[in-house]
Order: structure tokens, then sequence, then C-alpha cells
């Protein structure tokens, strides 16, 4: 448990990538943020799928998690393909993540 | 023009001294006529040296072309060889002689291969007069091809016209149409080929001397077969003879045609792209043109050039370049950290201040360009300013409800005048152009503009634009004039591309480049207007 800059309580996880890094992100400050299944009008990068048995899911990584770091770069206010380049770095083979959940922030 | 440049130099020599005293303020200009580049603050304690490459300041004091640096005598104590000279090879002002120095039509005196190849067989001596026996010839050639029918027609009609058939109906048509073809053979001809050559051209034009000759052999065959056939055996089929008549005639429009596809429809194609590059200030243009030889290709060039490319004015390019090749002052070393052995230390020390000093030279240009084009911006407003002042001042005689004196335009224009003159002259001078301009053409000028009603900006319209090329052969009234080509190829042959050659006069060279317009090859892809539907996607997922 940590804490972003910004004082969001958020976990830290990270991805080793085998060969990807088995998930699918939605949302970014360009996109339509009024149709969030998981926080309406939230312009966040928000995890929507997670492969079985991927790099992702042995992490940690759930569905619904709003990513805010991306190896300490913020994608809080990242535009949609942004956030994939930083993510998709070929040069890097693990990525680390911060990422809150609703669960935590509620404190539980 | 010339004999101005050299009043020009000595004044600028003499009155060195005084400029050097004169420029605490920066916007005013030299009372002498002609100045070339202003000598601001920065210059006042340096001495000037015009460096102009020209070979009429022949007479000028060379003094400051060498300059020793020298290490400060109190050192003499060491060694004679760390004395470090430099010299600035002295500028000799006549090496400009020996290169190409062409002027007009002197094509002796250049040392130019290229120039004698493309000079021909032909020497300029006898030059107008094969020009004037090649249109003699022609002419009389298509005189004589003119009369022929008619001759055929009327020659059996005077030697032997008892043993003739008489004329009947068809014969007559047949005199008729003839009569008709001659006269749009005519008018065609006319047309065409009456008009004054635009350009003298070094070499024979082909196409022209195929088509005489074409017509020549035309009419020896056609006079060789009347002669044989007909006068001889005294044919007394009238009509037959009329026939062959009119199927010279016949031939004849053919040739024409032909001359007007070979001399005037060929070259309307554009094959080729021409780039032309002024040598002097670097302009350029391009221009697209057909299939031409390298001969009418230039003539053609020139024409464009008179109108496209602006007047060379060479008194610009000299304006930003009276700082450049400027003073290059002792270096006097001073060693503050006490005596020693530090010769390497002073010589490097020297070398990186005229490097530096180099440097901050080349910036000079710059700021120099800055400086004056702010000038002329300044003085231009000022300029349009005065002149629009001046144009109120005038009004028609009917708007006008006082009693005021009643003036022609000539009159009107000499009253308005004082008012900017000043401001024309000062912005004349600034961008040198005043030996183009004498007062009484300037107020002829504006006594045209008053009289046609036109406003201050269109009056100034002659200052601010000086024009192309065209307005400056028109000023002076030249009827003629003389240019040189030079290319490596004999010039009747066609353009190629990758080609170049040179058109000179004098100062001015042009130099073509000749490139092919490629092959366009399209492929038609049909608009696909049903499936043009879109969907808007707002949400998108991507996999990471």
């Amino acid at each position: 448990m940590s804490f972003v800059g910004s004082g969001i309580p958020c976990v830290e996880i990270t991805v080793v990538k085998n060969p990807g890094l088995g998930f699918s992100i939605a949302g970014g400050i360009d996109q339509d943020a009024s149709k969030n299944p998981f926080s309406t009008n939230d312009k966040g990068i928000f995890v929507t799928k997670v492969a079985s048995g991927g790099p992702a899911e042995l992490g940690g990584l759930q569905v619904g998690d709003k990513i805010l770091e991306v190896n300490g770069y913020d994608v809080t206010m990242a535009t949609h393909k942004h956030a994939v380049k930083l993510l998709s770095k070929e040069k890097e083979t693990q990525v680390m993540l911060k990422v809150t959940r609703p669960s935590i922030i509620r404190g539980r | 023009m010339d004999s101005d440049t050299t009043i020009q130099s000595e004044k600028s020599n003499h009155s060195r001294k005084n400029r050097r005293y004169k420029n605490r303020d920066t916007d005013c200009d030299d009372d002498s006529d002609y100045n070339y580049g202003r000598r601001g603050r920065r210059s006042r304690n340096h001495e000037n040296s015009d460096h102009e490459p020209s070979r009429r300041r022949s007479g000028m004091n060379k003094s400051d072309r060498s300059v020793t640096i020298q290490t400060p005598p109190r050192s003499e104590g060491d060694d004679r060889d760390e004395v470090i000279e430099v010299q600035i090879l002295p500028q000799d002002d006549n090496w400009g002689d020996n290169t190409t120095a062409i002027t007009g039509t002197s094509d002796r005196s250049s040392m130019d291969d290229l120039t004698r190849i493309a000079k021909g067989i032909e020497d300029s001596v006898g030059f107008d007069c094969s020009r004037y026996f090649g249109l003699l010839v022609t002419g009389i050639l298509s005189f004589i091809a003119f009369l022929s029918p008619i001759a055929f027609v009327v020659i059996p009609q005077i030697m032997w016209a008892d043993e003739l058939f008489p004329c009947d109906t068809s014969c007559e048509g047949l005199f008729i149409s003839m009569s008709f073809k001659l006269l749009i053979l005519a008018i065609g001809s006319w047309a065409l080929f009456f008009r004054k050559p635009k350009s003298t051209l070094p070499r024979i034009f082909v196409f022209r001397m195929t088509l005489m000759a074409l017509v020549f052999v035309f009419l020896v065959t056609y006079w060789l077969f009347y002669c044989v056939r007909i006068v001889s055996k005294r044919d007394s089929n009238y009509y037959g003879i009329v026939l062959y008549a009119v199927s010279l005639v016949d031939a004849l429009v053919f040739i024409h045609y032909v001359g007007v596809i070979l001399l005037e429809l060929r070259q309307l194609q554009t094959l080729y792209t021409l780039k032309v590059v002024r040598s002097p200030d670097g302009a350029s243009k391009f221009y697209s043109v057909g299939q031409l030889s390298i001969q009418r290709a230039a003539a053609w060039i020139l024409e464009q050039y008179y109108r496209d490319f602006s007047i060379y004015n060479p008194h610009l390019l000299r304006v930003p370049t009276s700082r450049i090749a400027k003073r290059l002052s002792n270096f006097k070393f001073y060693n503050v950290d006490g005596p020693g052995n530090n010769t390497a230390e002073r010589s490097r020390a020297i070398m990186a201040a005229s490097a530096h000093q180099r440097d901050a030279r080349r910036n000079e240009r710059f700021y120099e360009e800055e400086d004056y084009v702010r000038r002329v911006k300044k003085r231009r407003a000022r300029l349009e300013v005065a002149a629009e002042e001046a144009f109120t001042h005038i009004k028609r005689l009917h708007q006008d409800n006082g009693h005021h004196q009643i003036m022609n335009p000539t009159e009107a224009a000499q009253s308005i005048f004082p008012s900017l003159a000043r401001a024309l002259q000062k912005y004349l001078r600034v961008t040198r152009q005043q030996p183009k301009w004498s007062v009484e053409k300037i107020i002829e000028h504006l006594a045209t503009c008053i009289s046609y009603n036109l406003s201050a900006k269109a009056f100034l319209e002659a200052f601010l634009q000086p024009g192309p090329c065209i307005v400056e052969t028109h000023r002076v009234e030249s009827k003629c004039e003389n240019w040189e080509l030079v290319s490596d190829t004999v010039v009747s042959r066609p353009l190629k591309a990758d080609h170049t050659f040179q058109l000179r006069q004098g100062e001015v060279m042009l130099q073509v480049f000749v490139m092919k317009t490629p092959h366009f090859r399209m492929f038609e892809e049909a608009y696909d207007y049903k499936d043009n539907k879109f969907t808007l996607r707002l949400q998108s997922e991507t996999s990471v």
C-alpha cells in the first residue's frame, strides 16, 4: 500500500512481460468519459480485461483498476495512445504500475 | 553609368575622413549623392577600406592591404623567428580584367573555347549580311512559288493560243478554285511569315531551311515537268494544264500547312522544364518549354526574362559589404602574468583573437542586412505619407468651389512635387535607384498620374516596385539588345535533358538548366460512394 503524490491510496504492481502484459485498457483524456463503466466521468486509464493466467493476473491486477502511474510516468492525464505507448515500450521487460481500486479507497 | 560609378569611387575616398566623424545620428545619410554603406557609430574609430573589386578604381591607394602582426618591441631579446607575420594578399584591382570580361558583341576578347565553338563558322563581321541574305533568298523563292501557277496557266495562252482547246465550264471552274486557293495561300503566308523577326539567331534555323528546300524542290520538279512535257510538245489540252497548275497550288498550300506545324505548333506541347538562374544576384525562375533547338529556346527564354526578372541593380549588391572586408588591426599582446618565455601563448592568443574577430565580422553582415531592410521600410513609410498628403492638395477644377489658380496637369505636378521631393529623394537614395529618375521624369510621371486621377499609391508604384527588365529597356529606349549564347553543343541542335547553356550580357549571366518533365502514368481508382459509411468510436480499448 502506498500513496501517489496527490494522496490517493494505491497499490504497486509489477507485471513482467511474457510476452505481452496480458490486460486491456480503456479510457484516456481524449475519450468519452460518460461511458466509463467503472467510474462515470473519470478520464483516467482503466483496466477492462485481464487475461486469465497472464502476467497481469499473476501480478495482482484486477478488472476495474485505475492505473495512476506506469514506470513512474503519470497517466492520470494521458491520452489513450500515450498510455498504450508507455505500457508497450519494447525495451522494458516489466512495468511497474501504481493502481487504485474502489476497495482500497474505501479502506478495506 | 560607368562614368557615374567612377565619380562615386573618388568621392568616397576623399570624404572618408569626414564620414568617420559624422555618425552620431544613425538615421542621417551622407550629403554626398552616392553612398556605399552607412558608416555607423561603431566604425567611427576605424579605418574603412573599400574593398570593391572594380576595375575602375585603379587609381586608389592600396596602402591598407598588408598587415603585420608583430610581437611588441620590448621582447626584442627573443628570437627573430617568433615574429608572426600575417599578410593580406594585396587586392589587385586589376585581377578582374583577366577573367571573362565580355561586353556587348565582342567575341574576340574571350579566352573561352566554348565561346568560339558557339560562334560557328560565321564571324560577327559578315553576320548581318548573312541574315539579310537568307531573308532575301526566302523572299525570292516564295515570290516565284506564288507566281508559278499563274505562269503555268498564262504561258500557253501567250505562246500557242490558237492550238489550245477552248476553255469550257469545268476549266473555268478550275480557274475559280485556283484563284481562291492562291488567295488563301497569300493570306496564310502573310499572317504567318510576314512578321518582324523577334530575334536574330546565331545559327541557321533548320526548319525554315527545310521548308525552303522543300519549296525549291517542288518548284524545280514542276517547272521541269512543265517545260519538258508541256512547253516543248505544245500540249493543246488546256484543261490538263490548268489542272496541273491547280495541283501545284495544292502542293504549296500543303507545304504551308507543314510550315505551320513545324514552326509554330510543334513546340507548344511542353516537354522540358528550364531553370534560369541569374548570376550576380541569384534570382531564378522556372519555365516550361517544348521541343526546341537551343537557340530558339534561348530566344524564348530571353523574352520571358525581360518580363519576369526584376531589374538588376548592381549597387544593391554592395550595400551590406562595406564592413565585411575591413580592418585587421594590429594586435598588441600584453602579458599580465609577468615576463617569461611565453611566445606560444602569445601566438595562441593572437590566433584566438583574430578568429573571434572573423566570427564577429560574419555576424556583422547579418546585422547590416537587417538594418538596411529596416531603413528601407522606414523611408518607404514616410514616403507614402508624404505622397498621400501631397495628393490631397490637388482637386479637380469642377470639384473645387473656391477661386484658386487653374493649372494643367504638368503645372499641378510641379506645384505638389516639392512637398514630396525630399521623402522621395531619400527613398530613391536608399534603394539605389536615383540614377534612373531625373526630376523631369518624376514630374512627367506625376503629371500622368494626376491627369488620369490615379491615387498616390499608384504614383508610388513606379518607385516602390522597379519592375522587370523591360522597364529598363523602355527607359533607355534601346531597340536592340545583344546577348551571347554560350553552349558546349551546337546551338541548332534540339534541347536535351540535363544540358546547360548560358546567356551573357555584360555582367548579367543567365545559366539555363534543362530538365525533362517526367512521364506521368495515371491509374484510375473508382470512388466507392456506397461504401462510404463511418462509425464513431469514442471508447477504444487496447490490449497491451
